[in-house]
């Protein structure tokens, strides 16, 4: 069982036992001397300013590089952005500060989020906390880690196909993807707008339930905020559970396929039902989402051509579009120019059709489908990754097209714009394997709720217990 | 056939999808923030009175609303655009099919659009650099764009079309004064079973008309000279007068548009139906001419010029002589009015219907009532009015007195009939009013012909 680290923490401060600059500063020595070797981060906060109110009272927090922190460097993982500094905080930067929280340094994460493992990272690839040969998951990388590493800290990460559910299992964190348009994306350098979200890891259900509140809220800089309902975060019933089978059935790992079935039995064991249903619009989740998120991507990543901001040319004297050619084929890496080049490909006159449109309309039928079993059941789950934590030198055989296809219980959820919520599920091989639930649009506290529950089923293993600590 | 895009900018207070002003300023990059520079992380907020612009500008056209409009993405590289995309749209524009009758002629709209406004790229800061300047101040304006079918048939009738669009949008607040030099356009131009030439992003009303007469004569001359004209984009060079063919790709270009999914889809159907529809300039003056009895097409081209001329017309017809009101607010009221643009017609639009009355009852000379209302709009009154008084014979012994002591002007008139004037305005002087302008010019010849 896991007990708020933030509660802890801000009783600590409060009985005055806790110098939150002195905690800070000593874990950031501690940090940065790890980051050669573990990579987590990206960038370091240049100056801890400690606040005495709100709710989040000195709470250290990490923002993956894909958010805007003012005047800190921001690259998003591209080279593209070497030396980029926003000159405005992102919105849920900005309410972490105003709640009192301590920004600490940037993760990293894949370059713009296109990946599974953080190895598409431009500043090198975060390593798994458990095992140093693994991948942390992707994109978020970097966020899962830090979240791994420190106990009293909260990390701001994004999801755009599953990039916060993969690595919080994958580094055996509690990942958590609200609904889109729950938490303002204003100051998130887009990968695919449609279905970016910002969310949280942490190491208890607690934690997040604290602070999603917190960074969750209209804002009219982001107009696909305005839509939400106010978020009710209070205890909710679980009934039932459906669990989709042809997502189960095409799991290959036998150990994480037991492992999740002996995890349902347990949750009917505590009173809810868990029911088998069949969901086969599911299968074109992949292509649909992999069109639009390319599509989408292929015009943000059009912005990035060395004029206005990040890396310039080495040379000026040219027409433009030489000039831009060589800023893009000089600083964006391979997986981003393969994105892009698909992403143009589905929206040219001729294909557009084919395959953007038609990639909506599958969209739009699978939104259907998950309503549909929401209308029944309260919850959906599967395990959260199909593999355990690959090694480096496993993922450098993969083609692209393996690696995509690594994403398909995690891209149905991200696809449709449900929340989500990964949680340690168990251990094989002393490696992190963890559980997803989902539920429908705007019913985080379903999650919450059932993300209670669960964490009293499973021991969490830290670096604490592990036997090495920060 | 000719048929045109039209981009005209909205006149709202700050710029379509951020809260930076929507003005000039010849201080380069002074108005921008992170949305209009397309910094990494910021998203556009849309600006909702350019929508209800918009609106209005497709009502005066009599578009139809559509049910659902968006804002799309299109993608192509130029150093003027923020976002290397423009937002505009695509599929779903604001309104679509309708038509501007100008002088009895239909031209049909296709559709009306909102996007923004690249920013300008200047290249000739200095003769003979080798770079171009960015200024972003005019990036994310918000403009209308109108296409209308291919439905004129010369240049001069596509400039009567695009004056008379600017001038019925100007009256419904669509578009402020000045535009006739600022408005861009793309032009289509075709002859008879010839190929179709897009003449792009042309200035202004003049120039408009200058570039179709090019290509006009142009596509003209080659079919004299039996070859064929090229199906192509062509720019127009305003210092030499012609145009020239650009030098991109003759394909239709590709965008790649995908829905602007930082926006959600707007209904405005319901805004736009439950909207008056705006009372046009030429439904106005048909009002007007048609309760006053009045020449339709001077109160017209009244209304079209200002609408608050028009609105004092009304206002001042139904207690004076209609006709003798059009005549002076047509001719010395609006001289003095852009004269002196700040004197609100509130303040003295009673002085004005005092004066025009007392002419209505025939008892004022033209001279006292055109500086009765020039001393209106300088000091606010128009002080005494001098009456018609009328003495035989009184007019001839004054010109017989200025013809005798001036000998030389005689002489003069031989050489030069139109020293005749110079009797007339001495005239005007010592009358002090009491005579009418024609009076004494009809006397004054009279006078002098007996003497030549």
């Amino acid at each position: 069982m896991t007990t708020s680290a933030i509660h802890e923490y801000i009783e600590a401060v409060k009985n005055g036992k806790l110098q939150p600059k002195e905690y800070i500063e000593d874990l950031l020595s501690k940090l940065k001397e790890q980051n050669s070797k573990s990579n987590i981060f990206s960038n370091f906060a240049n100056m801890i300013e400690t606040s005495s109110e709100g709710d989040l009272q000195g709470i250290p927090f990490t923002v993956k590089d894909n958010i805007c922190v003012r005047k800190s460097l921001t690259r998003a993982g591209s080279k593209i952005l070497d030396g980029y500094r926003p000159p405005f905080d992102a919105t849920v930067v900005s309410r972490m500060r105003a709640a009192g929280a301590i920004f600490i340094g940037s993760t990293n994460m894949d370059e713009f989020g296109f990946g599974t493992f953080s190895t598409n990272c431009a500043f090198g690839a975060p390593k798994n906390p458990f095992d140093s040969e693994r991948s942390c998951g992707g994109s978020s990388g970097g966020a899962a880690a830090a979240t791994t590493v420190m106990r009293h800290h909260v990390a701001l990460a994004e999801s755009t196909g599953g990039s916060i559910s993969c690595p919080a299992s994958f580094c055996g964190v509690v990942g958590f993807t609200p609904t889109y348009g729950r938490v303002s994306r204003y100051g998130l350098i887009d990968y695919a707008n449609s279905l970016d979200k910002i969310g949280l890891m942490s190491r208890s259900v607690e934690d997040i339930a604290h602070v999603l509140p917190i960074i969750s809220g209209k804002d009219p800089k982001d107009f696909t905020s305005l839509a939400q309902p106010e978020l009710d975060i209070s205890d909710r019933e679980i009934k039932s559970i459906a669990i989709p089978e042809e997502l189960v059935d095409s799991i290959p790992d036998a150990k994480i396929l037991a492992m999740f079935n002996e995890s349902i039995k347990k949750l009917e064991e505590l009173g809810i039902e868990s029911v088998k249903v069949s969901m086969p619009i599911l299968r074109f989740s992949i292509p649909a989402y992999y069109i639009l998120a390319c599509a989408e991507a292929s015009t943000n990543l059009a912005k990035f051509c060395g004029m206005r901001y990040g890396k310039p040319a080495r040379e000026y004297n040219r027409m433009f579009n030489e000039f831009f050619t060589e800023v893009r084929t000089e600083n964006f890496g391979t997986e981003a120019k393969r994105r892009i080049m698909l992403g143009t490909f589905a929206r040219m006159a001729g294909y557009r059709d084919q395959y953007y449109m038609k990639a909506l309309r599958v969209r739009r039928k699978i939104i259907e489908r998950f309503e549909e079993v929401f209308e029944e059941y309260d919850l959906i789950a599967t395990p959260t990754m199909p593999l355990l934590p690959p090694r480096f030198e496993e993922i450098q055989k993969m083609s692209p097209a393996t690696v995509y296809a690594l994403d398909f219980l995690t891209v149905p959820p991200n696809l449709a714009g449900i929340p989500q919520i990964s949680m340690p599920m168990g251990y094989i091989e002393n490696l992190p394997v963890g559980i997803h639930f989902l539920a429908d649009h705007w019913e985080e506290s379903k999650l919450i709720s059932v993300g209670k529950i669960w964490e009293t089923q499973v021991e969490h293993r830290f670096p604490e217990n592990l036997g090495w600590a920060l | 056939m000719i048929g045109l895009e039209i981009h005209v900018q909205l006149p709202t207070k700050s710029k379509l999808f951020c809260t930076c002003p929507n003005k000039t300023s010849d201080d380069p990059n002074s108005i921008v923030c992170p949305i209009c520079l397309g910094m990494p992380g910021s998203k556009p907020a849309t600006n909702r009175r350019a929508l209800e612009l918009a609106c209005i500008a497709a009502k005066t056209l009599h578009c139809r609303p559509l049910e659902k409009t968006w804002f799309s993405r299109k993608t192509y590289f130029y150093p003027d655009l923020a976002k290397d995309f423009q937002i505009t749209q695509f599929e779903a524009p604001i309104a679509i099919n309708g038509y501007l009758d100008v002088d009895g002629k239909r031209v049909g709209i296709s559709r009306v659009h909102v996007e923004e406004d690249p920013a300008r790229a200047v290249h000739d800061m200095a003769p003979h650099q080798e770079y171009s300047l960015i200024d972003y101040n005019r990036s994310g304006v918000p403009l209308i764009e109108i296409v209308t079918k291919p439905d004129m048939n010369s240049p001069a009738q596509a400039r009567d079309f695009l004056r008379m669009l600017l001038s019925e949008l100007r009256y419904v607040g669509v578009v402020v004064e000045g535009e006739d030099l600022k408005v861009r356009a793309d032009a289509n131009i075709s002859i008879e079973g010839g190929e179709r030439v897009e003449i792009k992003n042309i200035t202004g009303l003049r120039n408009l008309e200058r570039a179709l007469e090019f290509e006009e004569r142009r596509q003209l001359k080659l079919e004299k000279a039996h070859m064929s004209v090229k199906r192509e984009t062509r720019s127009f060079d305003e210092e030499k007068g012609v145009t020239i063919a650009s030098r991109e790709k003759e394909e239709e270009q590709e965008y790649g548009y995908i829905f602007e999914p930082d926006l959600p889809v707007y209904n405005l159907s319901s805004i736009v139906d439950k909207m008056a529809k705006p009372v046009t300039a030429s439904e106005k003056a048909q009002e007007i001419a048609k309760k006053f009895n009045l020449p339709e097409s001077d109160v017209r081209s009244l209304i079209l010029d200002s609408k608050p001329l028009g609105e004092l017309l009304e206002d001042i017809a139904q207690n004076v002589d209609p006709s003798r009101a059009l005549r002076w607010i047509s001719s010395v009221v609006k001289a003095e009015h852009y004269k002196h643009s700040e004197v609100s017609f509130s303040l003295i639009k009673s002085e004005i219907e005092r004066v025009i009355a007392a002419d209505s009852a025939g008892k004022l000379s033209d001279v006292v009532v055109k500086e009765a209302i020039k001393r209106i709009f300088e000091t606010g009154e128009a002080g005494e009015l001098t009456e018609i008084e009328e003495a035989e014979g009184e007019l001839e012994k004054m010109i017989s007195n200025i013809l005798e002591t001036e000998p030389n002007l005689l002489e003069e008139i031989r050489r030069q009939p139109k020293a005749i004037n110079s009797i007339v305005g001495k005239i005007i002087k010592q009358s002090k009013g009491r005579y009418d302008s024609k009076k004494i010019f009809e006397a004054v010849q009279k006078e002098v012909e007996k003497r030549l």
